[in-house]
């Protein structure tokens, strides 16, 4: 017999008959040998460093990608813009918090990695704790809690509770009803600039290079906007925002499929982006409003309610956040209010 | 990869007698309530280690969860509790504070989830989206411990999913529904009970369900069929049979903006948009504002529902048929909290109601014989397309036979 300590002052028995936990088999994050440098997040050769064009906000966590695909074989970009990866290839996911956003030279506390692993033509989940030294990291199926204080890139100071993922909320966002699949590489998101050492350069075109594409890839390209720049139009950049805070659930065979709003950036119909869409199960997320959005008046938009609220059972995203985005509601808020105003109660 | 443990007792203190003690036949996942404290990160690490065709056990006593419960993507699992009563293992989420479901379980075929007691979410005790075969029987879902005003919204909560049995359930206290199908393909909702909820039973945009004697009583309204805009699948299709729905004259305490907010209080039956219902056999008495109101979404949005912006909506209910029901003290004291309602009585100059309200809006092409009314039943038409103005209590036009739904059958 065997025991262990879990969190939250529990004690786990497995009895003899049954499996304990196999530790040595890729239960540390150092089996994969990602990383040359854990701490500095410096990859090892054949993992590839990259960035998304819009990024999902978690509790202002950094983020840091990347991507191994198994020497001599390639990705293959497919025409609608997803792309396939071969038998073995690992996407990387680290989340870390800076300790002032406003100055990234003052360090980094890393959290988790995550790992999407194809295996047996399928993606598999992996999650890792990182220990305090960060030399390496822990698998962890069922999740963890993180108590983390750091200062976001606008000065506020915020302790959390962050939770790291079990690998069944995993599959949450990156399955829904279906199969398991990456969510930020896709074309429209890598088409993105990245210094991997020479200065800008264009990640696909990069890859390409580096000949682990099938094809070489097509020149016109659609890219989602960057929906922190400031000088692309409302529009795209709140699209794009919804898209990579909401769609993962919010989308044809996500797991908010039901509620008939679906905000991935292919959408064009009006009502499946909330335009005067009255809620199908909101409860107490309505806040008191009848339609997701009301054209020209975000006060009256429950969209823009439920993202400023930091209170379970009404915030969205109902996981895995803790916070409220404030960039994230004050460009919703912006865009909706932009909108030619229409009302909703009289079509 | 997937081996975590294959077999967890999770226990606070004596470790000696669960050294001694093995899962009862049957499971092959066990856990224990921890006592005082959180018992989500051990009973979480039980279901992530859970392979394809397993049983999850809940032993008896009482669980405390801070987070949610995610089931994901196995086919063939069951959650059972091992008590003799599902009020002997209690699943709380009263002390929840990350995520809103309860228990989610996404994606699973062949699911069953029997005897135990789910409480006090913020959001929704018991959810399922997009399983195929899902049963839930001998369940007790509800809120206790949370205010009126932070009640969470359905107690048990499958959708998207098909062929789905809810049987010998009791769900309360809900802010929307107890019971909620929602975009269900195949459905049998049977031998429950619901009650103390703003909605007892909803069938919403579902395609072939039956709702079979079970009690619908002290909700805001008894049993609805709902087809609702904007929604993925439409729905067609319902028979409620041998059901008691009795006094469901709850004051309304859904959130404003919600479409059951529009719902008034007395209501027995509503029927929203709904196409091809079967009301059969149930009993319908001393619900105070109707027995049954059944109105297009068209009433609804003058009620003050959102528009509908969803081209090929239909938005009027057709081909009803009640027979064989006994309908009685319904109507008596129409709730005064339902502006719509009060419009009616004002327009009408009476101050009682009758078993049957429908407001008289066909779709073109349509007859008074797409609502068929047969037995005993007062009736009134309330005559919505024509200002509330050419209201009439003559049940003649609708006296007509519909046409007999097969029982659903998966």
């Amino acid at each position: 017999m065997r025991s262990l300590a879990l969190p939250g002052g529990l004690v786990a028995l497995a009895l003899g008959s049954c499996a304990a936990p196999a530790a040595g088999e890729l239960g540390h994050l150092s089996d994969w040998d990602l990383f040359l440098d854990p701490a500095n997040q410096v990859p090892a050769p054949g993992v590839i460093p990259y960035e998304i064009n819009a990024p999902l906000f978690s509790d202002h966590a950094s983020k840091h990608r990347f991507l191994r695909v198994p020497e001599g074989t390639t990705i293959t970009i497919e025409a609608d813009g997803s792309w396939s990866f071969p038998e073995g290839t690992v996407i990387v996911k680290t989340f870390g918090f800076l300790l002032d956003g406003r100055d990234p030279s003052l360090g980094e506390q890393l959290v988790e990695t995550r790992l999407l692993v194809r295996e047996d033509g399928r993606w598999v989940p992996y999650v890792y704790r990182w220990n305090d030294e960060e030399t390496d990291a822990v698998r962890m199926p069922a999740g963890d809690r993180v108590e983390v204080a750091f200062v976001d890139a606008s000065g506020e100071a915020h302790e959390i509770t962050y939770r790291v993922p079990n690998v069944n909320q995993c599959a949450n966002c990156h399955g829904g009803t279906g199969e398991i699949e990456p969510l930020g590489l896709r074309t429209d998101q890598m088409d993105h600039l990245f210094d991997f050492g020479a200065g800008p350069e264009n990640q696909i075109d990069h890859l390409a290079a580096l000949g682990l594409l099938s094809a070489p890839p097509a020149a016109e390209r659609t890219t989602l906007t960057d929906y922190t720049d400031e000088s692309a139009p409302l529009e795209a950049r709140a699209r794009a925002y919804l898209h990579a805070n909401c769609s993962h659930c919010h989308r044809d065979g996500g797991a908010a499929d039901q509620s008939g709003l679906w905000l991935n950036i292919e959408i064009t119909e009006p009502v499946r982006l909330g335009i005067c869409k009255p809620p199908a199960a909101a409860g107490r997320g309505t806040g008191g409003r009848s339609v997701a959005i009301w054209p020209g008046d975000s006060e009256r938009s429950i969209m823009t309610f439920r993202m400023a609220s930091e209170e379970p059972g009404i915030k969205m995203p109902e996981l895995p956040t803790v916070l409220s985005h404030d960039e994230g509601v004050a460009l919703v808020t912006a865009w909706i209010d932009a909108m030619e105003p229409a009302d909703c109660a009289s079509p | 990869m997937r081996q975590f443990f294959s077999c967890i007792l999770a226990l606070t203190g004596i470790l000696a007698t669960a050294c001694g003690s093995s899962p009862p036949a049957g499971c092959d996942v066990y856990v224990l309530p921890g006592g005082a404290g959180d018992d989500h990160a051990a009973v979480q690490a039980a279901i992530v280690g859970l392979e394809a065709g397993q049983t999850l056990c809940f032993g008896p006593g009482t669980f405390g969860f801070s987070d949610e419960l995610t089931f994901s993507g196995l086919d063939g699992i069951t959650v059972r509790g091992t008590g003799s009563a599902p009020g002997d293992v209690v699943l709380d989420f009263a002390a929840q504070t990350a995520g809103a479901k309860g228990m989610s379980f996404t994606g699973m075929d062949d699911l069953t989830v029997e005897n135990l007691t789910v409480l006090d979410a913020p959001g929704d005790n018991l959810f399922v989206t997009g399983s195929t075969n899902l049963t839930l029987r001998d369940l007790v879902s509800g809120w206790e411990s949370r205010p009126m005003d932070a009640r969470g919204r359905y107690a048990l909560y499958p959708v998207q999913s098909t062929n789905v049995l809810v049987e010998n359930v009791e769900a309360y206290g809900s802010s929307d529904a107890g019971i909620y199908v929602g975009q269900a393909t195949n459905c049998i909702v049977r031998d429950s009970l619901a009650h103390d909820n703003v909605a007892g039973i909803e069938i919403e945009n579902s395609l072939n369900c039956d709702v079979l004697n079970n009690v619908a009583r002290d909700n805001t309204g008894g049993i609805l069929v709902f087809d609702l805009p904007g929604l993925p699948l439409r729905g067609m299709g319902t028979s409620l049979r041998g059901n008691t729905i009795e006094n469901n004259d709850l004051t309304n305490f859904a959130e404003p903006g919600t479409i059951v907010s529009f719902l008034p209080p007395g209501t027995g039956i509503m029927l929203l948009a709904a196409n091809v219902v079967e009301i059969e056999g149930n009993t319908i008495t001393g619900n105070d504002t109707t027995g049954a109101l059944v109105i297009g979404y068209n009433t609804a949005e003058a009620a003050g529902a959102g528009a509908p912006m969803d081209a090929g909506y239909d938005p009027f209910t057709e081909e009803v048929w009640f027979h064989g029901n006994t309908f009685s003290d319904n109507g008596r004291m129409p709730t005064m909290e339902s502006d719509a309602v009060a419009l009616v009585l004002g327009a009408a100059g009476t101050t009682t109601l009758e078993d049957v309200l429908w407001d008289g809006d066909l779709a073109e092409g349509d007859t008074e014989m797409t609502l068929c009314i047969e037995g005993d039943a007062t009736f009134r038409d309330i005559d919505f397309p024509g200002g509330l103005g050419m209201q009439s209590t003559d049940i003649a036009p609708h006296r007509c036979m519909g046409t007999a739904r097969p029982p659903v059958m998966f």
